[in-house]
């Protein structure tokens, strides 16, 4: 009997379930925007995944690379820059440098007001560039070069430069450029509720921090064209198998990825992107010898950059996304020279001639952090220890590596940046104060080629920074290995423009497809 | 049984001290700079100095975490070094979102594993070998695996669920219901197998006892002998491997949660833990240890309850 009844039992519990399961799938199968159950999203929507939270929406505060399809959904900058990487009018309708580069007078467009009421004008970018100078973010770096704005006049503003900065005009298409409303400015409201002039607006009731972003558009913006979207959604979501499976769902429509998804998005039908952003390799940052005196001369140096199979590892750990390159510079640079990447081929045997000649025929031990996330760790330790050269690898805290590379305990170490305008590059990591330069080396050569490009403009400045490019390639500060291509996926139903010096498309870029 | 609820409180309150005050002094021990990490890498000297000064990082470690115990107390978290968000908010919208998955994956891991483990326990022959076989293979799986693959079929490949996302039930049942389907089969088919295997365990050692027979020799229906006394006998050992499975369960969501992009407290936690969002990994450990310390509560609870030898006088 109880037998009988528990057959009874255990077939009613299958019968719940199945009931259950159709139930489920009548309610689940409807939703591809799943945290509205708003339908799939359509011309009139975009939806988009971002690997990163928003972080602070205070203008001061704001980060390029993911998080800027946050803030240029709400934000607008001064000036523009197109997918040639020319820079255009924005706010700004028209941009002017006196004859030695150190004012930039900017005419104001007229009739912009921000969504508090405020009004755009020369007062709004003064307050705006000065609050960016002072406050703590990163980008505050990029209007270090402004010593004073003065308000010539309502719509007239000039930016009076302590000395000549080549990158500005880049710098005020990116976070650099962002202006917000001047009574929202520093105050509590504006890190979760951003003020802005731009071509969406958060729609705070149907948003939720860490999860998902709500934009509708903005009436007032005054370049409707150039945005085709009337709503915006960015979804929240680090995990790169949870961006594919929403994207390949339908739910999402454009997600940033890496090589290794290529195959399964092409499978799928679903549009990919690629394009070279990111430089990596090692720094050998110790010039001087500080810490590795081996590393002062220029042979030794030279000899790790034939040491490394740099194609290999692209190749290898890179699936072949990107391309070779030994120079801290982005291909759309002016300075750009091809034929250095040449310079430096795999050659174990030139490297050790090489530290024979420098006195280091027995070789030396070095050590390097390891950064656990790097596969090619032990790519370098071997093809360094077959010319001799001894890697042992520290282990570092994963979200220290930043601040331990930059400490200036280690004389060599693994990075990988993002490249962007010549200047802006240079300037990171080069002159005797980059962030990038740990260790302040500097020569009187390169300190005067750095002077003649500051102050220099068009052909002139070019010659300059290529004169640079060649210098630190030659001597071997860096041994690059290559330019990593950035993936994004995106549904064949919409058409994507990238950003020449972003990780991820900004908004102006997504279109419906044609046909 | 007043005693008792004091002395377990003022236990666990010496516990939440413990554990927040070695995790306090591990993460700010552990030598980060955590205003760089803040600023990033074009940081200078200088703001880096600001920053750390006005976050009181400077401070001693000890007077740093009694400020941090001090606000606790009084609900005041911290904000977010990275989003400037209070901690408790994210905690209190993120919280419902792991313990509705872990709760209904608790309820119904023990509902069909209790069955399992009667039917296997009592049936015997065909259906306790499949169980067993069952039992053996579905915890041999790793949740987020079963996860992808039903990912794969169900959403991907058929459409009847979505693939990622929660809608909470207070916006839409249905809707809710359909979110959750997917993760949470992810999460109850090891439990389901954990679970069948330990009451088909307990029974089966129940149903040997002198007393079984006896009331079998009284002429008491089968069904009233396995499910009034039985059961309950063989619940104690059981309740205590639920309670184990939910605190497992916990941190087995945070891999669910990012497979399937659930805002939940497990991404939350793995999220500050990359960028070293101290305020919120410290949030999400006093909630966590509280948590545990609730259900061992009511676990002690419940095994009194259930058998009148184990209550306290």
């Amino acid at each position: 009997m109880g037998k009988q009844r528990i057959r009874r039992m255990l077939a009613a519990a299958a019968a719940g379930a199945a009931v259950a399961l159709v139930l489920s799938a009548c309610a689940g199968g409807e939703s591809t925007s799943p945290t509205e159950g708003s339908g799939e999203p359509t011309a009139e929507k975009l939806t988009l995944a971002v690997s990163l939270d928003s972080g602070s929406w205070e203008p001061a505060l704001l980060q390029n690379g993911h998080q800027a399809q946050y803030w240029n959904a709400v934000y607008d900058t001064l000036l523009h820059m197109e997918p040639d990487a020319s820079i255009v009018p924005g706010m700004a309708e028209s941009f002017e440098y006196n004859d030695d580069m150190t004012v930039l007078t900017l005419g104001l467009r007229e009739g912009i007001t921000f969504t508090d009421g405020e009004r755009f004008n020369a007062d709004a970018v003064k307050a705006n560039v000065e609050n960016l100078k002072n406050g703590t973010g990163q980008n505050s770096v990029m209007v270090r070069s402004v010593a004073e704005v003065v308000v010539v006049d309502d719509l007239t503003a000039e930016l009076h430069l302590s000395a000549p900065d080549p990158a500005l005009l880049t710098y005020l298409t990116l976070a650099g450029g962002v202006v917000g409303s001047p009574a929202a400015l520093g105050t509590d409201a504006i890190t979760t509720n951003p003020v802005g002039s731009g071509p969406y607006i958060l729609d705070v009731e149907n948003s939720e921090p860490g999860v998902r972003f709500e934009f509708t558009r903005n009436p007032d913006y005054w370049d409707p064209e150039s945005y085709a979207y009337d709503a915006l959604e960015l979804v929240v979501m680090p995990e790169l198998t949870a961006r594919m499976n929403a994207l390949r769902s339908g739910q999402v429509q454009g997600i940033t990825a890496d090589g290794t998804t290529v195959a399964e998005a092409e499978s799928a039908s679903l549009d990919v992107y690629e394009w070279p952003l990111n430089r990596r390799g090692l720094y050998l940052a110790d010039r001087d010898g500080t810490v590795v005196p081996a590393l002062a001369d220029v042979r030794v140096r030279q000899a790790i950059n034939y040491a490394i199979d740099a194609q290999g590892i692209l190749d290898g750990i890179q699936l072949g996304y990107g391309q070779r390159s030994n120079q801290v510079f982005n291909p759309t640079s002016v300075n750009y020279v091809p034929e250095l990447n040449d310079l430096f081929p795999y050659d174990p045997e030139k490297a050790r001639e090489l530290l024979a000649e420098a006195g280091y025929a027995d070789g030396f031990d070095v050590l390097l952090p390891e950064n656990p996330s790097e596969k090619s760790n032990p790519i370098v330790q071997q093809q360094l220890g077959e010319v001799g050269i001894r890697v042992t690898y520290e282990k570092v805290d994963p979200t220290n590596y930043v601040a331990e590379v930059q400490s200036g305990r280690f004389g060599i170490f693994w990075m990988s940046n993002s490249t962007a305008e010549a200047w802006w590059d240079m300037s990171k990591q080069i002159p005797a104060d980059a962030p990038w330069n740990p260790f302040s080396t500097s020569t009187p050569e390169l300190d005067a080629l750095i002077d003649t490009a500051r102050g220099a403009s068009g052909d002139e400045y070019a010659e300059a920074m290529t004169a640079i490019n060649e210098y630190v390639v030659e001597n071997a500060w860096f041994d690059i290995w290559y330019l990593e291509n950035v993936i994004y996926l995106a549904s064949p139903d919409v058409e994507v423009t990238v950003h020449p010096m972003n990780v991820v498309p900004y908004i102006n870029g997504y279109r419906p497809a044609a046909g | 049984m007043l005693v008792f609820l004091t002395r377990r409180t003022l236990a666990a309150v010496l516990l939440l001290i413990a554990i927040t005050g070695l995790a306090f002094a591990l993460i700010y021990s552990s030598g980060g700079n955590i205003a760089r990490n803040i600023l990033g890498e074009l940081a200078t000297q200088e703001q880096i100095e600001a920053l750390t000064a006005k976050l009181g990082l400077d401070r001693p470690l000890l007077v740093q975490y009694l400020d941090w115990l001090g606000s606790a107390v009084t609900g005041d978290l911290g904000v977010s070094y990275f989003t400037a968000t209070p901690v408790l908010s994210s905690l209190a919208t993120r919280l419902p979102v792991t313990l509705s998955l872990v709760i209904v994956s608790i309820v119904l891991s023990t509902l069909i594993g209790v069955l399992l483990g009667v039917a296997a326990a009592v049936q015997r022959g065909w259906l306790d070998r499949f169980i067993q076989i069952f039992s053996v293979v579905a915890e041999s799986l790793p949740n987020f695996w079963v996860g992808l693959a039903l990912v794969s079929v169900f959403a991907i490949g058929l459409g009847m669920f979505p693939a990622t996302g929660y809608i909470p039930i207070n916006q839409s049942v249905s809707g809710w219901v359909s979110t959750i389907t997917l993760p949470v089969a992810a999460l109850v088919i090891g439990s389901i197998a954990s679970a069948a295997q330990q009451i088909r365990s307990a029974v089966l050692d129940v149903l040997k006892k002198d007393y079984v027979r006896t009331l079998r020799a009284r002429g008491l229906p089968e069904q009233v002998i396995i499910f009034r006394n039985v059961l309950r006998n063989a619940a104690p050992p059981a309740v205590t491997v639920v309670s184990l499975q939910f605190i497992g369960m916990l941190s087995g969501a945070v891999l669910i949660e990012r497979v399937f992009a659930l805002p939940g407290l497990g991404s939350l936690a793995v999220n500050a833990a990359i960028l070293g969002d101290i305020p919120v990994i410290m949030g999400v450990l006093v909630v966590t240890a509280i948590i545990v310390v609730i259900i061992n509560l009511i676990v002690d609870l419940a095994i009194t309850w259930i058998n009148p030898k184990a209550r306290v006088q």
